[in-house]
């Protein structure tokens, strides 16, 4: 199976000298496309400084970081342009749909497309295609603000899906959700991982989902205790 | 790639364009602060056009008659009527004063004009309704601001003057409208004293023994009717013939007839640069405040509706969008912003100048002009915001 | 209708105020201020009488005024009339002191009497010379005969020739003498005339019936020789001394009829007529000056009392006539803004009377029925942006 992400002993520290703070300190982690993990961790373990370093919007003090088959980096970024990166190499689902409220459902979803050079009815048709998939393709017209809290996660999903990336980074996804609809998006990622064949990392502290991964990474003081569970559904 | 920027904006439409239209509100009053500065200036230019003179000659080193009381007497005309490079000379006199109309008071320029022949310099270039005065005595003309309608009564000092026509924009440097009445009229009303002075006068007179010579009643007779009878003008009005040049002209008159006179230019110059150049210099102070005032709000607003989007921006940036799209959305709606409050601004000021009590002129130029300096504004202003956006990080849309 | 994006509602109501929005703009840009086209009235160039009329004011004042004062200095002893007071020829209005005038005449008249006893004086002594002379001729004619007898001397006869001529010579003495006297009674008498005369102009009498309207000199008052004591005026004969602008006075002629409207009663017009138009005009003013004669009613009006006088002038026949507001003078010439093919043309035009309705007539340049400006917003010019309206403002 071809991996998603890897990472190897990536680093953090912020400061330096007695004033560093060691958030991550050797991290190693691997993603397999098609394959959604769980990454939980308490409060200051270094969890979000991991799921930063992941979403390259910080750069790691060292380590290897590869997407699909692109080193991105090693011991210092291997791409130029990390925007482009982050557009095309990862999806981001946050804890809250965070639509963009003035754009409707449609563009909300093709904007990532047409940002990398789609032309807008292409991209347009790309984005109707997704949501029909999430069953949201009747809402593809309608504003963000017109939608119900599920229908925005879904369209949120699509978002992260659109551009096909290697790997998903989803923050909290269902932390404002009931259990029996966190279990539904958890349930949906699980799917969307393996009709799109791409990694999905879920950071979460939802003891209700936690029991569906099959492999999770927990952080404790900056490093990853890799935990498999057998009784993955 | 769809326009981000157009797609806020027809978003949050009407608050985008009721914010538009109170940024309007603040450029239609820098607009008419404009426009009354215009206006002032346009004031003396109107009150230089309406004379039609090429030409004043005044009182003998006075700035006259607009700018110091000048007083020549009027048969000083004929001497320059025969000069060479003269069309036409009349005499003109000039009095600001108080008119009773209603029960109100009307300030009023009155202008004492030559109403002999049509065109001579002095008399109304345009009437709105109405007439020209015909009669030699007894009619007036009045500036439609005055109030006056046709058929009016109106006393100036002692006699009752009847308007028959009406005219417009014929106002003195002050902004006062006009109320024209024949020379000999007006020389009346001006050099006229009441009925009580007069009395007063011609007992101080009969008082007096150098004036009043025991034995000899003829004196004090004299002395009163000198006192009594006026034929002076504040200023001659002259105008050239086509091939004549003003200066040279004006040089004549100053070296023959030994009187003061001033080309339309130097007139210009003393009413613009002298008479009302403290007012103008005011309002042009205030106009500069507004306009840093107005920027400051343009700016501000701007920058507060960047920052109440600015977890969009970070879900934009991390999703990918270049700071160059960020920017030129912001930018955009800046310039839009600016668009709609400048036609608001520019309908609102268009809109409420009639009803200011001085003539207020918005020129096209000073329009375009302050389209481009809202736009700069507008542009300047955000700069700030962009600075705003640029700083955002787009890990802030990441939980931590 | 395809759009290059999807419209909303949103979108269409948007538009629904942005577009009267953009077209208030527009319409504000091009509509007001600078830009805007000069809203104008027009009238059309028609045929009617025109009735010149001149307008002057005036004074009333009376035609004949006396006044009356005595030809010597003077103290005034007594004031008999006052001011409103009615006279009749001769009648006695002051007195001026006399001072020693009757003593002078009487003085003159005991001079005469002297005279006279002395020619009675004269004419007795004539008559003893011419005795004298009878005797004394008689005498020598006698003394003649006897000297033919030679009974006297040539002695004798010479004696009695000489007599007789010394009593010739007095008789011519005594007849000088007598017209002597005779001359100096008539100088004497003369004199006297002469200062009762002179006591007869110290009696200010009226030398016309009238009206006393000032008296300037009350008893005590010693008085110039010529200064006036007391004026009197005819007040069946006033007039009223009117002044009318030299630019306006063509036409005006004795015996034109007038309607005179005093300060003091404007809404009571009186007639009249022009009863002179004065020769000499006043430079200064540059006005015309005439009496106008008028029928009093009522009563007098204050002398001095202003007054309007219009002449109407004879009628023109019916020309082509325009309003004078459409009147205007560019580049020297005066002319009217014409409206030919919708453009603004300004045709000068010769001009001819105008009556007080503000109608001018028009000699040439324009035809009947030609579509004038008459009133506008500004003042025109002939690339002026204009539409028409029916009335201003």
């Amino acid at each position: 199976m071809a991996e998603g992400i890897i990472l190897e002993n990536v680093v953090k520290t912020y400061g330096s000298g007695d004033t560093a703070v060691h958030a991550l300190r050797g991290v190693d982690m691997a993603v397999a496309k098609g394959e959604v993990v769980g990454l939980i961790g308490p409060s200051g373990s270094g969890k979000s400084t991991l799921l930063k370093c992941l979403g390259a919007v910080i750069e790691p003090t060292s380590g290897k970081m590869t997407i699909g088959d692109q080193c991105i980096y090693d011991n210092g970024w291997k791409v130029r342009d990390l925007r482009a990166l982050r557009r095309d190499m990862i999806g981001f689902i946050f804890q809250a749909p965070y639509l963009i409220p003035f754009l409707d459902v449609t563009d909300n979803v093709a904007l990532l497309p047409m940002l990398a050079g789609k032309a807008n009815a292409e991209a347009r048709k790309m984005a109707r295609d997704l949501l029909d998939a999430l069953d949201v393709g009747h809402r593809a017209a309608g504003m963000p603000s017109q939608l119900s809290g599920g229908e925005q996660q879904r369209v949120a999903i699509a978002r992260a899906l659109i551009n096909r990336p290697p790997v998903i980074l989803a923050d909290e996804p269902t932390a404002p959700l009931d259990g029996q609809r966190a279990l539904a998006v958890v349930g949906l990622l699980n799917d969307m991982a393996r009709q799109f064949d791409t990694a999905i990392i879920i950071v979460t502290h939802d003891e209700k989902i936690i029991p569906t991964f099959k492999r999770l990474y927990n952080i404790r003081d900056g490093r990853t205790v890799e935990e498999v569970q057998g009784q993955a559904a | 790639m769809i326009s981000l920027a157009g797609r806020d904006i027809l978003h949050g439409w009407g608050k985008f364009v009721l914010t538009g239209m109170g940024l309007g509100l603040l450029i239609g009053v820098t607009l008419s602060m404009a426009g009354v500065y215009r206006g002032m200036v346009d004031d003396a230019q109107a009150l230089l056009d309406n004379s039609r003179a090429d030409l004043w000659v005044v009182q003998k080193d006075t700035l006259g008659p607009y700018a110091e009381p000048s007083s020549l007497t009027e048969d000083s005309e004929r001497p320059i009527q025969a000069m060479r490079g003269v069309a036409q000379a009349a005499g003109v006199t000039y009095l600001t004063m108080q008119i009773a109309h209603g029960d109100k008071d009307v300030r009023v320029m009155v202008v004492g004009a030559e109403m002999g022949e049509p065109g001579l310099p002095g008399q109304p270039t345009h009437l709105i309704s109405g007439r020209q005065i015909v009669r030699g005595h007894y009619e007036a003309v009045a500036d439609v601001k005055t109030g006056f309608a046709i058929g009016d009564h109106v006393r100036v000092r002692r006699n009752l003057y009847t308007i028959v026509g009406l005219t417009s924009r014929m106002v003195s440097s002050g902004g006062d409208p006009m109320l024209f009445l024949s020379l000999k009229d007006a020389q009346t009303a001006q050099f006229q004293k009441d009925s009580d002075a007069i009395v007063r006068q011609r007992a101080r007179t009969a008082a007096n023994p150098q004036l009043n010579p025991p034995g000899n009643p003829a004196v004090a007779q004299a002395v009163n009717a000198v006192q009594s009878g006026n034929t002076n003008v504040n200023a001659i009005l002259v105008t050239i013939t086509p091939d004549a040049n003003p200066d040279e002209v004006a040089a004549d008159i100053r070296r023959w007839q030994r009187l003061t006179v001033y080309t339309r230019a130097e007139m210009e110059e003393i009413l613009v640069q002298k008479l009302i150049a403290n007012s103008a210099r005011q309002i042009a102070m205030f106009l500069v405040i507004l306009s840093i005032v107005s920027a400051a709000i343009v700016a501000f607003i701007i920058y507060t509706m960047t920052i109440g989007k600015i977890r969009e921006i970070a879900v934009l940036k991390l999703i990918g969008t270049r700071n160059r799209t960020i920017s030129w959305m912001i930018l955009q709606q800046a310039l839009g912003l600016g668009l709609i409050g400048f036609i608001v601004g520019k309908i609102a000021a268009s809109l409420w100048a009639p009803f200011f009590p001085k003539y207020v002129l918005l020129l096209p130029s000073d329009s375009i002009l302050g389209f481009v300096a809202v736009m700069l504004i507008c542009t300047l202003a955000s700069f700030l915001a962009i600075q705003a956006a640029i700083k955002v990080d787009p890990a802030e849309a990441i939980g931590g | 209708m395809t759009l290059p994006f999807t419209m909303s509602r949103r979108g269409w109501t948007m538009l629904a105020v942005l577009v009267p929005l953009l077209l208030l703009f527009a319409w504000v840009a091009l509509r007001s201020g600078p830009l805007a086209p000069i809203n104008v009235t027009v009238t059309q160039v028609e045929e009617r009488n025109v009735s010149p009329a001149m307008f002057g004011i005036g004074t009333v004042e009376a035609r004949y005024t006396q006044k009356v004062g005595p030809t010597a200095a003077g103290r005034v002893t007594m004031v008999a009339v006052d001011v409103g007071d009615t006279v009749v020829a001769g009648q006695l209005l002051a007195q001026i002191d006399p001072i020693d005038l009757d003593q002078r005449i009487d003085a003159a008249a005991g001079g005469t009497a002297r005279s006279a006893a002395l020619e009675q004086a004269a004419i007795a002594q004539i008559a003893d010379a011419n005795a004298r002379v009878v005797l004394t001729r008689s005498v020598l004619a006698r003394t003649e005969h006897l000297k033919r007898g030679g009974w006297v001397t040539d002695a004798m006869v010479d004696q009695r020739r000489q007599e007789l001529a010394a009593a010739q010579a007095g008789l011519a003495a005594a007849q000088a003498n007598r017209s002597a006297a005779a001359m100096d009674r008539g100088r004497l008498g003369s004199e006297r005339a002469a200062l009762v005369e002179q006591r007869a102009n110290l009696r200010l009498v009226a030398p016309h019936a009238g009206l006393v309207v000032r008296r300037t000199a009350e008893p005590g008052t010693t008085v110039v020789a010529g200064q006036a004591v007391i004026e009197i005026i005819d007040p069946a004969q006033l007039w009223i001394n009117v002044r009318f602008d030299q630019t306006q006075s063509a036409g005006l002629a004795t015996g034109q009829a007038v309607r005179i409207a005093l300060r003091s009663r404007p809404d009571a017009p009186l007639t009249g007529t022009i009863e002179r138009v004065e020769p000499m005009a006043d430079a200064l003013t540059e006005e015309v000056l005439a009496k106008a004669r008028f029928a009093i009613t009522g009563n007098l009006p204050s002398i001095g009392e202003l007054a309007e006088v219009t002449v109407a002038l004879p009628a023109q026949p019916k020309t082509l006539a325009i309003p004078n507001a459409a009147v205007h003078r560019i580049d020297g010439h005066v002319g009217v803004w014409v409206i030919r093919d919708g453009d603004l043309v300004f045709a000068p035009v010769k001009l001819g009377a105008e009556d007080f309705g503000g109608w001018v007539q028009v000699l040439g340049g324009l035809s009947k029925g030609e579509r004038i400006v008459l009133h506008s917003a500004k003042a025109l010019s002939a690339n002026s942006r204009f539409s028409i309206v029916d009335a201003l403002p």
